[in-house]
């Protein structure tokens, strides 16, 4: 079940910015059934995001992320606040943003924030569905690495 | 018989007898002459000794005309004597005469001549009755003297009005006093007037004008005062009936008020007049008074044509009028009228007298009406002070309270003595700051109105009382005098208000509290749903080939749970998301939203092959996103519920209502029983099993909510079998909404 994936390729540096652990097990879980030959960077909190994309403290060697993973709901500093820096900071702007919400009430309350996420995903409770997901990651990524001056 | 030769002294002597008192017939029979010559010597006789002597000589043939065989000595003292008197009697500038005992007059001086304006020759032997044959009741006055004066001889004086030469009326008084003849009998009377027309006429209005002065003092109204001055001057002038005139609408007049004497005649007569209005263009005598502000006088109603009533006054015995202006300045208020039973020569000096009183009476109409207008605007105050709850209040030109009423304590228990004499800014207001002090002071230095003024001052009982005042400034022939105006007592407004706004934070901050609630709910409750669901399948995935058939039907169990659950938990959070995101409300195409919904079931639609049909419909004031929910939900229930051997149909119409539109979703569907109508719009009600018909019961419920949010009412008319009509109002857009 879990497809064959391509290592000739640079890994794409996926930042999941989630607190929930079996939620965070479960991307982990769906991307191992994807395609992409992937690093996944797992933080817990939003302050800890932000260390990570500034290359602060002990992350000071980490790499610049392909794409983020950013969940809403997260301790100290939540997902919108995460993703107005992101988008106000001229070297973490052009980085693809996927805000993972829980529900699509939750989705139109962003939407109303205008906080320019490149996509919106909503957890499905079925595997199935989140394993589309996933790949629709998948697919999202190798649409955007097409593009020239993708990064 | 021989006729016997008569000298004058014989003749004088026959007269004499006459004189004395006794009869014509008695002296003709005696000394055998006829009555007509006795009448021609008494003529002639009086004749001589009321005329002033020609001769103060006796004649050449020796003794007096008068007194024949007097001798000369005596003649000449006697006769000088005489003189003196009668010359002096001619002198007198008041008239005298003198009466014989028979109530013949014997003679006048020349004042009398000028009095009446009669050549005296032509009344000696004359009685009063033939004097005054015109005027009865004077004759009768002065016979009546001079009876009294025959029975009791001696003096008498009396007053007593008689008309002269001109007509008019002069008041007189009348002295007169007995003489004796030769014999020492009483031979005749000499009497003197003396004019006091002047004194009469001065205690006359005098005495109209004080009897009037009286009652107008007494009087609250013109109408009331009327009747009265109206009998003061006939009754002290002598006139029958009057009566009061005023303008009334249109340049008309109107009669107003009658008085009479109580001749049931004249009073038929006034009763008339009372009932008359005279409309403009009517000639009149009471116009031409209105018309000039001048008296006016009639001498004989009877032959004056511009007297519209003249004919019916001289059938009630009335034959002269005059009327009198009522006036206030230049300004003609009404006329007074007067009627008299006999001919009246114009009399300058009762229509004078007439004017003065018009004066009077204007002013003082002038007055009530002033009061009058008093009375009512205090009137028309205390009901409004009274009945209102406001009080009444005002201000001196440097802003110090100097009134207030007595609503002010009743209303807030406030005794308002201690604020008289200050300024409003001079006691605190716990609502106030300095700032919005300095603003009213400014406000008001500038004389401006000013409105809804609030001031919370502390009560007596040391709760806050709420004020609103509101004022404007007066001004008093352009001088700025201060404000006036009134205050509310707005403490149960205030308060009222407090409690809807604290009514309404809470309201708020639950409906934020519970969205928040929604919104944890939906989303902390799914995360451990995802973790149910995720897991479960996860392990079927990866170890499924390990476990037993039941095992995995069990898990398959757990993953459906998790999926409802959440499909429960979105469908809650849509259905509060109706009131509290939904979309000002403005005019939107119904059938925009009806081709929404049709777009979004699309898919639906294609599979059930339904036949939609519809009216045309309307633009409403709307949330075209919740309509087209609406549409979707009945419409997609109408594919749920269908029949399954019968094609389905539906039906979307729209029927004008009044003030509102009524639309309708009609199918051909399997229809609901009467006891569901009102559960199916319940929130989770269902009617079937999920196996029968997936759902979770949450459409109607949000149909209801979209319907009630738009001010609307949504019903089910259905029998079971027989399909479903789903009706629902909104109103029509209001004109001058756009």
């Amino acid at each position: 079940m879990i497809a064959e994936i391509d290592k000739t390729a640079p890994p794409v540096e996926i930042l999941l910015v989630e607190d929930n652990l079996g939620d965070a097990r479960l991307t982990r879980e769906a991307l191992k059934e994807g395609k992409v030959y992937n690093n996944l960077h797992w933080v817990k909190d939003g302050v800890e995001a932000l260390d990570f994309l500034h290359k602060r403290g002990k992350y000071k060697d980490a790499p610049k992320p392909d794409i983020i993973l950013l969940d809403l709901n997260l301790p100290k500093k939540d997902g919108r606040e995460v993703l107005q820096e992101i988008k106000a900071d001229t070297r973490l702007m052009r980085i693809p943003v996927v805000v993972l919400t829980t529900s699509k009430a939750e989705e139109d309350v962003l939407r109303t924030y205008q906080l320019h996420a490149n996509c919106y995903v909503t957890k499905p409770v079925d595997l199935e569905q989140f394993i589309k997901v996933v790949k629709s990651i998948d697919n999202f990524w190798l649409t955007v690495v097409t593009l020239p001056n993708g990064k | 018989m021989p006729l016997r030769q008569w000298d004058p002294a014989s003749k004088a002597k026959v007269v004499l007898e006459g004189l004395k008192g006794r009869s014509e017939t008695a002296i003709c029979k005696r000394h055998r002459i006829k009555p007509a010559e006795y009448r021609r010597w008494r003529k002639q006789f009086l004749a001589n000794i009321a005329r002033p002597l020609e001769s103060p000589r006796p004649s050449r043939s020796g003794g007096s005309r008068l007194l024949p065989g007097m001798s000369t000595k005596v003649w000449e003292e006697s006769a000088k004597a005489l003189r003196v008197a009668q010359e002096l009697i001619e002198a007198l500038p008041i008239p005298v005469f003198f009466k014989a005992r028979d109530g013949k007059h014997l003679g006048a001086n020349r004042a009398w001549e000028t009095y009446f304006g009669v050549n005296r020759n032509t009344f000696i032997g004359k009685t009063v009755e033939q004097l005054f044959a015109h005027a009865p009741e004077v004759a009768a006055r002065h016979r009546a003297a001079d009876e009294d004066l025959w029975r009791n001889p001696g003096t008498r004086s009396y007053e007593l009005a008689v008309p002269v030469h001109d007509g008019s009326l002069r008041h007189t008084l009348n002295y007169k006093a007995t003489f004796a003849g030769a014999d020492g009998k009483i031979a005749g009377l000499i009497g003197a007037i003396v004019d006091i027309t002047e004194r009469k006429r001065a205690e006359q209005r005098q005495a109209i004008e004080h009897r009037i002065t009286r009652i107008l003092s007494e009087s609250e109204s013109a109408s009331a005062a009327m009747p009265g001055v109206l009998a003061a001057i006939c009754e002290t002038l002598g006139w029958a009936c009057g009566a009061r005139w005023s303008p009334a609408n249109a340049g008309g007049f109107r009669c107003e008020e009658t008085w009479s004497a109580g001749d049931s005649v004249v009073a038929a007569f006034l009763a008339a007049s009372r009932g008359t209005t005279y409309q403009p263009g009517q000639a009149g005598f009471i116009r031409r008074v209105l018309g000039t502000g001048e008296p006016v006088w009639i001498v004989d109603i009877a032959a004056e044509e511009s007297f519209l009533r003249g004919k019916q006054a001289a059938k009630a015995g009335l034959r002269s009028a005059f009327a009198l202006p009522i006036r206030l300045g230049d300004q003609v208020l009404g006329a007074l009228e007067f009627f008299h039973r006999d001919s009246q020569q114009p009399d300058q000096w009762l229509l004078e007298t007439g004017v003065a009183i018009g004066l009077q009476i204007g002013h003082f109409m002038a007055r009530t009406q002033a009061e009058r207008e008093l009375r009512q605007s205090e009137a028309r105050f205390r009901s409004l002070t009274g009945l209102s709850s406001d009080w009444y209040w005002e201000q001196d030109e440097e802003f110090r309270l100097t009134f207030m009423s007595s609503r002010f304590v009743e209303r807030t228990g406030i005794d308002p003595a201690p604020y008289i004499g200050r300024r409003r800014w001079d006691e605190p207001a716990l609502n106030l700051t300095e700032s919005d002090w300095t603003r009213h002071k400014a406000q008001l230095e500038r004389h401006e109105p000013f409105f809804d003024f609030e001031m919370e001052r502390e009560g007596p009982d040391g709760n806050s009382v709420w004020l609103s005042v509101s004022g404007e400034p007066v001004f008093e022939d352009r001088k700025f005098r201060g404000y006036r105006g009134v205050g509310t007592d707005i403490t149960d407004r205030k308060r009222a208000q407090a409690v809807l706004r604290a009514a309404y934070e809470e309201l708020a901050r639950s409906n934020a509290e519970l969205q928040q609630f929604a919104y944890v709910a939906s989303h902390d409750l799914q995360e451990p749903l995802r973790m149910i669901g995720s897991y479960t399948q996860l392990l079927e995935r990866r170890y499924g080939d390990k476990l037993d058939s039941d095992a995995r039907e069990f898990m398959g169990f757990i993953v459906d749970g998790a999926t409802r659950m959440k499909q429960l938990i979105e469908d809650l959070l849509a259905y509060s998301r109706v009131g509290t995101r939904g979309k000002e409300l403005r005019p939107v195409s119904v059938q925009a939203a009806l081709d929404r919904a049709l777009v979004n079931l699309r898919s639906g639609l294609e599979s059930s092959g339904v036949d939609i049909t519809q009216d045309a419909l309307p633009e409403v004031n709307g949330d075209d996103t919740q309509l087209t929910q609406l549409f979707q939900n009945l419409i997609g229930n109408a594919i749920k519920f269908r029949k399954k051997d019968e094609p389905l149909r539906v039906h979307v119409g729209a029927e004008d209502a009044g003030d509102e539109w009524r639309f309708s979703v009609s199918d051909n569907g399997i229809g609901i029983e009467r006891q569901y109508f009102e559960r199916i719009f319940m929130v989770f009600q269902r009617l079937h099993t999920r196996d029968e018909y997936p759902g979770t019961g949450i459409g109607l419920a949000i149909c209801k909510k979209v319907v009630d949010r738009h001010r609307g009412r949504i019903w089910v008319e259905s029998a079971h079998g027989k399909g479903s009509t789903f009706i629902f109002t909104l109103p029509k857009i209001q004109k001058g909404q756009t």
